[in-house]
C-alpha cells in the first residue's frame, strides 16, 4: 500500500491523472485507486501532521498487526538558494526550524540525488546554503514515521524557486507543469519503494483466521498458534484447511499441541 | 559500495574522516550532531537496510575496551573485547547483531588512539596475559581496506608485553597482514560453519575455499591462526558436517600451526530472536525446534550436548585437547 501526502491540489494532478486516481468523499481531499491514496493536505505542519494520522486511521485497520510496510510518501515543490529550477530530490536530513529536530531518511534506493530539507513554518525570503526549503516535510516524517518503517518514509522535493525566481512568481500553473516534468521520477521512486517493501511484509496466514473460528484462543494462543503456523508454513509449507487429524478436537490447548508436535517433528536440515 | 556517509560535526576534519572519504568520492555526505540520531533512531528496520546500508563516521567518547562476557575465551583469565566498528559487511542470518542494533549502518569510530589507550591502560592492570578480541560487533577486516585501523591496532599490540590481540574474520581481506612481518602476540582467527549452513545463512561471506586459503597464506607468513567453528546449528547431519569441514581445513593449513580452536552453539538472548523472527519469518533456522532458557534461545540442553561433543571429538583428530576451548 502506498501512501502519499501532498500539500496542494496543483502538486497532486499529474500524480493523480498518472495513477488514475479517483476522489472519494471524505472530510479530506482523497484520492485512491487499490493501492494508493493521496491526501492534499493543505499548506503547512499541522495540516500535514493532521492528515497523516487520518490517512492511517483509514487505510490501516485497528486489528492489523503488520501494518509498517506501507510507503508514505510526500513529495511537492520547495525552494532553494541555487539549485536548478525543476531539479528533483529526495531529502536526506529532514530538519525542522521551529522545533530544531532532526530526521534522517534511510538512502534506500541507491544514488538517487539527494539533499538536506529544513522546514519552515513561514515562508522564507532568504534561503540558506544548500537546503531545500518547504513547509511540510518534517511534520510528515515525525508523523508518518508513527505508522510504518522509518525506511519507507520518505521525501521528493522538487525545486520550483531560487535566487534567480523568485516565490512570488511560481503559480499553480508553473507547480503543477514542474511535478509533470518529473513524473517519471516520482512515479519510478515510488514503486521502488513499494518493490522494497515487499521484502518486509510477512505472508498472510489466511488458515489462522479459520482456526481462530473454529475454537476459542487466548491472547497468549492466539499469538503461540500464529507462531506454530508461521513455522509450518516454512518446514512444512502453508495449512491449505483445517487438516482431518483436527476434527475431532475440542479446544484450543489440542489445536496448539497437535500443532507443536507436528513442526517439532518436521525435517529440519538446512 | 557506499553511496552515503554521515558524519558527525565533531570529527568532520578528522584526518581518518578525510581518508575515509577520499575512498567514496561519489557519495552523498549528511552531517550530524551525533551518530546516535542516525544510528539508534526509532522505526528502523534492519533488514530493509541492508538492502543500501550507508557508512557513518562518528567519536566513541567512553568505554572503548569492555570486558568479554563470561565463558568467552582461549586460555587467558583476563579478557576483554573492543569495537572500533558495529555492523558487519556480511548478511549472516544468525548473526546477533540484527537483533542488537536498530540500525543495518556500518559505523566506524576514527578516534582509533583512544582505543589504543585504553587497551594499554587495561593491559597495565595486571601482570598477567591479557587478550583483547576484536570482532564481536563487526567482522574485524572486511572493511580493512576502508578503515585500515588493524594495520594501526597491530602496529600498537606490537610494542605492548603482555597484551595479545585475536583477529576474528571470516574476510580475505588479508593483504595489510601480508604486507609487514608477523607479530607473536596476534592471532587471527577465521570463523567457519560446514558448507550446507553457510550457503544457507552466511550471505555475502567469502567461500570456505577462499577463507581456507586465506589462512594457508597467513600460516606461511609467520602468522598464528585459529579456527572458531561457532556458532554450531544442530541437525543429524553435524557429525558428517563438521568431519568434512575439517578435513577440507586441515588438507591446506597446517594443524601444528594452529594457535587455537574454539567452538559454541547457536544461542541468542529472546528479545534478539524474536526480533530476527519478525524480520526474517521465512527463515528455516527460526523455524527449528528451538527452546527457551534463562532468556536465551537454544536448540535445547540434549541436543547442544550431543552436537558439542561430536564437534568437539571431531576437531580432537587434528587438535591438541589443550588448544580446543569450548564457548560456554
Amino acid at each position: 500500500m502506498l501512501n502519499l501526502i501532498v500539500a496542494t491540489q496543483a502538486e497532486a494532478d499529474p500524480v493523480i491523472s498518472e495513477l488514475k486516481l479517483r476522489k472519494i468523499s471524505s472530510s479530506l481531499i482523497c484520492y485512491q485507486n487499490d493501492d494508493v491514496h493521496l491526501v492534499i493536505t493543505g499548506i503547512g505542519k499541522c495540516n500535514t501532521a493532521t492528515a497523516c494520522g487520518w490517512l492511517a486511521n483509514k487505510t490501516i485497520q485497528t486489528d492489523a498487526t503488520n501494518h509498517t510496510h506501507v510507503v508514505w510518501m510526500n513529495f511537492g515543490i520547495a525552494g532553494h538558494l541555487d539549485a536548478d529550477i525543476g531539479s528533483c530530490f529526495r531529502a536526506h536530513k529532514i530538519t525542522d526550524l521551529a522545533t530544531k529536530k532532526v530526521w534522517f531518511p534511510h538512502p534506500l534506493i541507491n544514488n538517487f540525488p539527494s539533499l538536506d530539507l529544513i522546514t519552515v513554518d513561514q515562508p522564507l525570503l532568504q534561503y540558506r546554503t544548500d537546503q531545500l526549503h518547504d513547509m511540510e516535510a518534517s511534520a510528515f516524517v515525525e508523523a508518518a514515521r508513527k505508522f510504518s518503517n522509518a525506511e519507507l518514509v520518505q521525501s521528493l522535493k522538487v525545486v520550483s524557486d531560487n535566487s534567480d525566481h523568485p516565490l512570488e512568481v511560481v503559480n499553480a500553473k508553473l507547480t503543477t507543469r514542474l511535478i509533470a516534468d518529473n513524473l517519471e521520477t516520482i512515479i519510478s521512486f515510488l514503486w521502488a519503494l513499494k518493490s522494497l517493501s515487499g521484502t518486509v511484509v510477512a505472508p498472510e496466514n489466511t488458515i489462522a483466521k479459520t482456526i481462530k473460528e473454529h475454537w476459542h484462543f487466548s491472547v497468549s494462543q492466539k499469538v503461540l498458534l500464529e507462531r506454530l503456523l508461521q513455522r509450518h508454513n516454512v518446514l512444512l509449507g502453508p495449512l491449505g484447511d483445517i487438516p482431518d487429524a483436527l476434527n475431532d478436537v475440542k479446544s484450543s490447548k489440542e489445536v496448539l499441541a497437535w500443532l507443536q508436535k507436528t513442526v517439532d517433528s518436521a525435517d529440519c536440515n538446512l | 559500495m557506499i553511496d552515503t556517509i554521515y558524519i558527525e560535526n565533531e570529527i568532520r576534519n578528522h584526518p581518518r574522516t578525510l581518508q575515509i572519504c577520499e575512498r567514496f568520492p561519489k557519495a552523498t555526505t549528511i552531517f550530524c550532531d551525533r551518530y546516535t540520531s542516525v544510528f539508534n533512531s526509532n522505526s528502523q528496520n534492519f533488514r530493509l537496510q541492508k538492502k543500501n546500508p550507508a557508512l557513518i563516521l562518528a567519536r566513541k567518547h567512553h568505554k572503548h575496551v569492555l570486558p568479554t562476557p563470561p565463558g568467552y575465551g582461549i586460555g587467558s583469565d583476563r579478557n576483554y573485547y573492543f569495537s572500533h566498528m558495529l555492523n558487519c559487511l556480511y548478511d549472516c542470518r544468525y548473526c546477533f547483531l540484527q537483533g542488537m542494533y536498530r540500525s543495518a549502518n556500518y559505523l566506524v569510530f576514527v578516534n582509533y588512539e583512544d582505543f589504543f589507550d585504553q587497551i594499554t591502560a587495561t593491559t597495565a592492570e595486571s601482570t598477567e596475559d591479557t587478550w583483547f578480541f576484536s570482532g564481536y560487533d563487526c567482522d574485524s577486516l572486511a572493511m580493512e581496506p576502508v578503515t585500515g585501523f588493524m594495520g594501526e591496532a597491530l602496529n600498537h599490540f606490537e610494542s605492548i608485553e603482555n597484551a595479545h590481540l585475536e583477529i576474528r574474520t571470516k574476510s580475505t581481506q588479508i593483504r595489510s597482514l601480508l604486507n609487514r612481518e608477523a607479530i607473536p602476540n596476534c592471532v587471527v582467527a577465521f570463523s567457519f560453519s560446514p558448507e550446507r549452513p553457510s550457503q544457507a545463512l552466511e550471505h555475502g561471506v567469502p567461500s570456505i575455499a577462499k577463507r581456507i586459503n586465506a589462512m594457508r597464506k597467513l600460516q606461511h607468513h609467520g602468522w598464528k591462526t585459529g579456527l572458531r567453528l561457532d556458532p554450531i546449528i544442530h541437525s543429524q547431519s553435524v557429525q558428517r558436517d563438521y568431519a568434512d569441514l575439517l578435513d577440507e581445513i586441515f588438507q591446506s593449513v597446517q594443524a601444528e600451526h594452529i594457535h587455537s580452536v574454539s567452538y559454541g552453539m547457536f544461542r541468542l538472548p529472546k528479545p534478539f530472536f524474536r526480533k530476527m523472527v519478525r524480520m526474517y519469518p521465512e527463515e528455516k533456522l527460526f523455524s527449528m525446534p528451538l527452546t527457551e532458557h534463562d532468556s536465551q534461545v537454544s536448540f535445547g540442553d540434549k541436543a547442544e550436548e550431543t552436537s558439542l561433543a561430536i564437534v568437539d571429538a571431531e576437531i580432537r583428530k587434528y587438535i591438541d585437547k589443550q588448544n580446543i576451548f569450548p564457548c560456554k
